[in-house]
């Protein structure tokens, strides 16, 4: 974007939410070229804007320019969501994090996208009530970002994911329109559900500016079991006893070795270092079910090859159970200077297969694997390890990567469980949706971007859009997925 | 300005090698961030401000720009957004990967003194000019009381002349300390009463020393009440705190030395602490004293023997007091007894010893009030913007008296509640714990009646 | 080609007038029926139609086919009937693939011999297809509890106009890979695409069962308890206020007006538990627990009530909770009613004759939060109704949604909301 250019635009901005929440200035602008995935790039322009209207009418500003708009809100995606790739007005809600309406009797609350995660349940303890899905940076992240994200987390093996739990939303769209979808009912008797579609877009279709979101009654007890065992393969096999066994856990989590190091070393959370893996399972409801609940899942646990089960005596321990493994991807700072998150699924069943197949990568490679995972869900984690300041690192690291989300599509499932495709993953998404799926999926984007504004450059592979938008920076030439497969075998 | 290229430094390691960072910051800390985001919610200056450059991210990206050279450590941006920052290190207790922010952020201060009129003036009179002199302290000293004595709080409020002048604030809302004139110093030694436990050095300080006297002496009364020897150095003794938080590593090595020295060969069990931005400075002299190899190591050892008052107290176990004080009182935990050194329990246990004493919490306890040192002079906007929300979740929690635990606080936050039209007293800690154990003198009328 | 010949080209065959008579949709028959044996089938059909271009209705086990408006045009009925294989089911998982043409009966059968189940109970689950309960968003009695259709669904194959198969999700229970057009496509009453295939995820059948069959004196009693308990822990697997003549055609006689039938799952304690505290609830209110002892058929015919077969006239309020009483307000007198409190949902069938008015008066009881839509009734009625009510305010994009899937309109053309 041309100096003058930029200038017309911040004034036209400006004008809208004032001189202190819309700047272009070289050096400020440098602070919203990342988030927590290892992809940066340059915005143009960074605009606060403190209500929803005034987010319709930047939307609106921008796409009569022409000019990309990239939704930031707590910038703690793993993918590269919020990185502008393409440059143009970086809209971030650090101002709009206001909780709307507490309105218990009907099981909803009402936000706005700026409102951290775990501030909603926060808010809500009081009245006796929660906000389920809690992603393990939920001490960061907003809602509007789970948005658009459709996050997950430990506890929503049980009660499902951020869509699950949306009701409604206002949109603020392309052409300029704040527009409500859903609201504060269950479901939807007329018209498509715009608001299921939308969540999980990863700002492509439009920016969230109010969220109705479900509130459920806090269980009465909690109580969570810590089992140790030989190695990651044992306990994989374990995850699947337990879920054949009948019992329903709200979180079943996985910690290798590695892992349990690092955690260990960032919060005493009281993690056996010598275990080869440990499962973290928890259950909730009435006492005395919970009682009888956990006992059976000991049991189970034990017939499955936990040396060990341990259960948190009381709130104090489990908190620092839980304060451990939510801590445990920052907690890999630990053990070295960078590392590369994957985020795929596999059916729980093909857990010990792909786990093993991921430990000869890393033998192979010489680089160190960890894994801390959703293991009820199959949703692994690998983080490999590795230090940007030495030349080749990261570009191997990114092959590694590849190899890995491959290796997960072919098993049957997904390249991504919660962090969304983003900017790192739009190449592996091939791994997994034919050309014919991600047309029908363009189509739709289409149909709510007909200009290729909302966060170009995501969820799409090798996307480039046309018109007066810069192209991609150079050091984003799109990444080609090491092997481009075909639909149907790999889908199903 | 020409604009900068993309930091991508994965990629740009390929192209260039790896770039040599400035002298003076250590690498490795920087990146130990791995912008997560999880301290953002947790910030005062975010919050306030809702700038990333104003967060601990933000800051965290900004130093490692300016170590790689991307950017100027004297750009006036940079400046701005590192002296913005509280320094309350709220962000360390909320990070998970264990970046020593604080440590981070005078590493960076040290290699970009301020360039604002304010900033420096206020560092060139009270950093340097004041408080590491004992004799220009105690003339100060000398002056404050006497104002007070004169009622001169009283005409500053009545005029409004305190809108105006320098410190303004402060003089026109004095916490309720030491107004009467000036008290003999604590003696060399307080015996133990009872059984002795343990042998202890008390800092009196530099500001505590002139401005809550009393609080002193009640410490060393509670500290005596529970079994122990209390030893005061004879030299007066600045720490060093403000200086090393404000980043003028110069004056914060050498005050450093001198503490030190005053409290070597005294054969003491712990050097206890009231003004919890002392403590927490003392127990990082490791790291003010990086430069001098002589003296590091010694530096670490005497930071292990550094302990909060109520934190020595609470480990050694503390002795019922006799006396009730039936009282409503919420503490605000200061940021470096929280965050600096992770104490959050002990001064609740330690007020909750007291008989009749109810202890409430008031919302976001451990949030900086937006004194921070020197800050509240040199950025008074987005001090009294913290300080704002501060005296609302006080007067919320429905607390009758604020305890705290470091001057700073105390000052800033009677101010506030001053100005509010708030009477709600804010005293230290040991001051509650003092009385309880007997002490007489300058309590608050409410606390009066809650003895009585 | 001319239009006759592309007709002709047409995979199925011309129909004889008996043949038509089932596929009748309001008062329109169609030409032709279709039978594709799989998805890629049913692909290419759907191709040979838009280039016609040929109207399209799609039918599953045409449970619901009362839903939703007239269509405006009906020439091919493409059926889902030889599409009803079960492709992948492993227990372990949890997980399942199925044709969309399936009957839900044959699906929980099939997961039942596994100790598992789908909670998702529509109307008439014998003659029900997967496909149709997706398309008209179909849901039991469960929906407070365990969510509605779109919680279960995590893949889906759906045959467009274009002629292509296109997927999205796919076979695990976490996935946010591309866009969740299976969002899209439940309750879109097939106007966007031929739902071909489906993946599920499942549970593991609950431990045990029981029931509670309480009587209270006045709707709104019974309504405040169904959503008093949802509004706690232990919430009932379902709960459903009847007035007397709901519950006489769910084959109990009772000589109260108002009931509240409650249904518990779970782990044995659990059950207990809620019941317990059910009971005291119920008691609050001024109620009287009447037995825990109901007809067989009871759970079965409540479920199917809201779908009947013939010519009665459903209208269905969905609503915030606290919305149900204004619509229990301005119902007549002698209604017959069934709702579940604990989802916000009020199924009301009137005599034709008053449909109109009713309709309107719910309209603006149920405010802009809530929506009334009429759930089933004959041709002739509803050519005087509004069957969808306003559209709803993203209406534009769903209809430039219809245009960019199905530009030539031949899916279900006229049924949808806003014409679509
Ligand atoms: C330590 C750590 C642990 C994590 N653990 C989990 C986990 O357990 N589960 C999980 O799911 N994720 C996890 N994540 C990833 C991340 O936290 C989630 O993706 C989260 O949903 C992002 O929220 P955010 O507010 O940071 O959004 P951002 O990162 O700011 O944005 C995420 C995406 O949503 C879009 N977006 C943001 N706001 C809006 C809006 N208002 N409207 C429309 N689109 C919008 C952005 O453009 C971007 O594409 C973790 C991340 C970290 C750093
Ligand atoms: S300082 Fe810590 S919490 Fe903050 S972004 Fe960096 S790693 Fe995350
Ligand atoms: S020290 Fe305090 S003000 Fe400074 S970045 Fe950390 S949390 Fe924010």
């Amino acid at each position: 974007m041309d100096a003058a250019t930029r200038e017309r635009l911040l004034g036209r901005l400006r004008a809208v939410v004032g001189d202190r929440y819309a700047f272009a200035d070289p050096y400020e602008v440098r602070l919203y070229q990342y988030d927590a995935s290892p992809e940066t790039a340059l915005p143009d322009v960074v605009v606060i804007p403190g209500t929803a209207a005034e987010v319709a009418q930047v939307v609106k500003i921008c796409a009569d320019a022409e000019v990309p708009i990239t939704a930031r809100s707590a910038a703690s995606s793993l993918a590269g969501g919020t990185v502008p790739v393409q440059r143009g007005v970086v809209i971030t809600f650090a101002r709009m994090d206001r909780i709307l309406e507490i309105d218990a009797d009907n099981l909803r609350a009402v936000v706005e996208p700026g409102v951290v995660n775990l501030s909603l349940s926060q808010a809500l303890r009081p009245h006796g009530y929660y906000y389920v899905p809690d992603p393990s940076s939920q001490g960061a992240c907003t809602i509007g970002g789970n948005v658009g994200t459709n996050a997950g987390g430990p506890h929503t093996l049980l009660y499902g994911v951020t869509v699950n739990h949306v009701t409604g939303l206002e949109l603020a769209l392309a052409s300029g329109e704040l527009v409500q979808v859903g609201g504060r009912k269950a479901g939807s008797a007329s018209g498509y559900d715009l608001t299921g579609l939308f969540v999980g877009s990863e700002g492509t279709m439009g920016i969230a500016t109010k969220i109705w979101v479900k509130i459920q009654p806090l269980p009465p007890v909690q109580k969570t079991l810590m089992a140790v065992y030989p190695d990651v393969e044992t306990a994989s096999n374990a995850v699947s006893a337990i879920v054949r066994s009948g019992i329903l856990p709200a979180a079943i989590e996985m910690m290798d070795k590695l892992s349990i190091q690092a955690i260990e070393a960032a919060s005493h959370a009281g993690y056996p270092l010598d275990a080869g893996a440990v499962l973290l399972l928890e259950v909730d409801g009435i006492p005395e079910l919970v009682e009888e609940l956990g006992e059976r899942m000991a049991k189970v646990c034990r017939e499955s090859g936990a040396s060990e089960v341990r259960v948190a005596k009381d709130e104090a321990e489990r908190q620092a159970l839980w304060k451990g493994r939510k801590g445990a991807f920052s907690a890999m700072g630990r053990l070295s200077p960078d590392f590369y998150v994957m985020d795929g699924v596999v059916p729980r069943t093909k857990l010990p297969e792909t786990l093993a197949k991921i430990d000869a990568i890393s033998a192979r490679t010489g680089y160190k694997i960890c894994n801390v995972f959703h293991a009820g869900d199959g949703n692994l984690h690998p983080l490999v390890l590795f230090d940007a300041f030495k030349p080749g690192q990261y570009e191997a690291v990114l092959r590694i990567g590849d190899e890995i989300l491959k290796l997960c599509a072919d098993a049957g499932g997904s390249v991504t469980g919660e962090h969304g495709i983003g900017l790192e993953k739009r190449e592996n998404i091939r791994y997994i949706f034919s050309d014919d799926d991600l047309e029908v999926m363009d189509r739709i984007r289409h149909v709510f971007d007909p200009h290729g504004l909302m966060n170009p450059g995501k969820v799409f592979p090798g996307e480039v859009v046309e018109g007066s938008a810069p192209s991609r920076a150079p050091d984003h030439a799109p990444r080609r997925a090491a092997n481009v497969a075909g639909g149907d075998e790999i889908w199903v | 300005m020409t604009e900068l290229a993309t930091l991508d430094f994965k990629r740009q390691i390929d192209r260039d090698g790896v770039p040599s960072p400035a002298a003076g910051i250590d690498m490795d800390l920087v990146r130990d961030c791995i912008h997560c985001g999880l301290c953002l919610p947790k910030c005062p200056t975010f919050r306030i401000l809702h700038h990333e450059g104003d967060s601990p991210r933000g800051r965290m990206w900004q130093i490692k720009e300016a170590a790689l050279g991307l950017v100027a450590f004297d750009d006036p941006r940079f400046q701005a957004h590192v002296y913005q920052c509280f320094n309350c290190r709220a962000c360390e207790t909320a990070c998970p990967s264990g970046v020593q922010f604080g440590s981070v952020m005078e590493m960076a201060r040290a290699l970009t003194p301020p360039q604002n009129r304010r900033d420096r003036m206020v560092r060139a009179i009270l950093l340097n000019g004041l408080l590491p002199h004992p004799r220009r302290l105690r003339v100060t000293g000398w002056f404050y009381r006497a104002a007070r004595a004169a009622r001169l709080p009283g005409l500053l409020r009545r005029t409004g002349a305190w809108k105006v002048l320098p410190l303004g604030k402060f003089a026109a809302f004095p916490p309720v300390g030491d107004s009467a004139p000036r008290q003999p110093r604590l003696p060399a030694l307080t015996p133990a009463e009872g059984t002795r436990r343990a042998r202890v050095g008390l800092l009196t300080g530099c500001i505590q020393d002139e401005m809550f006297h009393g609080t002193n002496r009640r410490t060393a009364l509670a500290l005596a009440r529970n079994g122990c020897d209390v030893v005061v150095p004879d030299a007066r003794l600045c720490c060093g705190a403000l200086a090393s938080h404000a980043g003028e590593a110069q004056t914060a090595e050498r005050l450093a030395a001198r503490t030190m020295d005053a409290f070597t060969g005294l054969q003491l069990d712990a050097v206890v602490v009231n003004a919890a931005g002392c403590g927490s400075n003392m127990k990082e002299y490791e790291l003010q004293l990086r430069n001098d190899a002589q003296r590091r190591e010694a530096g670490a050892a005497f930071s292990r023997t550094v302990k909060d008052a109520s934190e020595f107290l609470v480990e050694l176990g503390l002795r019922p007091p006799a006396r009730r004080i039936t009282l409503r009182v919420a503490y605000q935990d200061p940021c470096h007894l929280v965050h600096g050194q992770k104490v959050h329990q002990q001064p609740r246990q330690a007020l909750t010893i007291i008989p009749g004493l109810e202890l409430v919490e008031m919302k976001e306890s451990d949030w900086c009030c937006g004194s921070a040192g020197v800050y509240n002079l040199t950025h008074p906007e987005i001090s009294e913007a913290a300080l704002a929300s501060k005296v609302g979740h006080i007067i919320d929690s429905g607390a009758q008296v604020i305890a705290s635990a470091n001057p700073g606080c105390i000052l800033q936050i009677s101010m506030g509640l001053q100005r509010a039209g708030r009477d709600i007293p804010v005293v230290h800690v040991m001051d509650l714990l003092g009385w309880a154990y007997g002490d007489e003198g300058q309590e608050p009328p409410i606390v009066r009646r809650a003895m009585a | 080609m001319g239009l006759n010949a592309r007709v002709a080209a047409l995979p199925g065959h011309e129909i004889t007038v008996e043949e038509q008579q089932p596929f009748r949709v309001d008062d329109l028959l169609p030409s032709r029926v279709v039978r594709p044996a799989d998805a890629q089938d049913a692909a290419r059909g759907l191709r040979l139609c838009d280039l016609a271009p040929t109207a399209v209705v799609i039918w599953g086990g045409g449970t619901q086919m009362r839903l939703g408006a007239a269509p405006r045009r009906y020439e091919v009925a493409l059926s889902t009937e030889r599409m009803s294989r079960l492709l992948e089911y492993e227990p372990a998982d949890l997980t399942c693939r199925v044709e969309a043409g399936m009957r839900l009966r044959d699906l929980q059968e099939a997961l039942l011999a596994q100790g598992q189940r789908l909670p998702l109970e529509p109307p008439h689950p014998d003659r029900a297809t997967v496909g149709g309960m997706l398309a008209a968003n179909a849901n039991g009695l469960g929906r407070a509890r365990y969510g509605t259709v779109r919680d279960w669904v995590i893949g889906i194959a759906v045959a467009y106009p274009s002629g292509k198969l296109a997927r999205a999700g796919g076979k695990v229970v976490k996935n946010v890979a591309g866009y969740d057009l299976m969002k899209l496509h439940i309750g879109a009453l097939g106007t966007l695409g031929v739902i071909a295939e489906v993946n599920f995820k499942v549970q593991t059948r609950p431990q045990v069962e029981a029931t509670l069959i309480a009587h209270l004196d006045t709707p709104a009693a019974a309504v405040d308890t169904g959503t008093a308990l949802a509004r706690q822990y232990l919430a009932p697997a379902a709960a459903v206020v009847l007035d007397q003549s709901a519950l006489k055609d769910c084959g109990m006689t009772a000589d109260w007006r108002w009931t509240l039938a409650l249904k518990f799952e779970g782990y044995a304690r659990e059950v207990e538990a809620a019941r317990d505290k059910a009971t005291s609830l119920i008691r609050a209110a001024g109620g009287r627990v009447e037995g825990d002892d109901v007809p067989s058929r009871f759970w079965h015919a409540a479920r199917d009530w809201s779908a009947p077969d013939g010519d009665l006239v459903v209208v269905r309020a969905i609503v915030p909770l606290t919305a149900i009483h204004a619509i229990f307000g301005v119902l007549p007198e002698d209604s017959q009613v069934m709702a579940q409190p604990a989802a916000g949902l009020v199924d009301v069938r009137v005599p034709a004759a008053f449909a109109a008015s009713i309709l309107r008066r719910l309209r603006t009881a149920g405010g802009d939060q809530g929506q009334v839509i009429v759930a089933a009734a004959p041709a002739a009625v509803k050519k005087e109704l509004d069957v969808w009510g306003p559209p709803p305010p993203g209406f534009p994009i769903m209809r430039a949604l219809k245009q960019a899937l199905d530009p030539n309109g031949i899916l279900n053309p006229g049924r949808f909301v806003g014409g679509i």
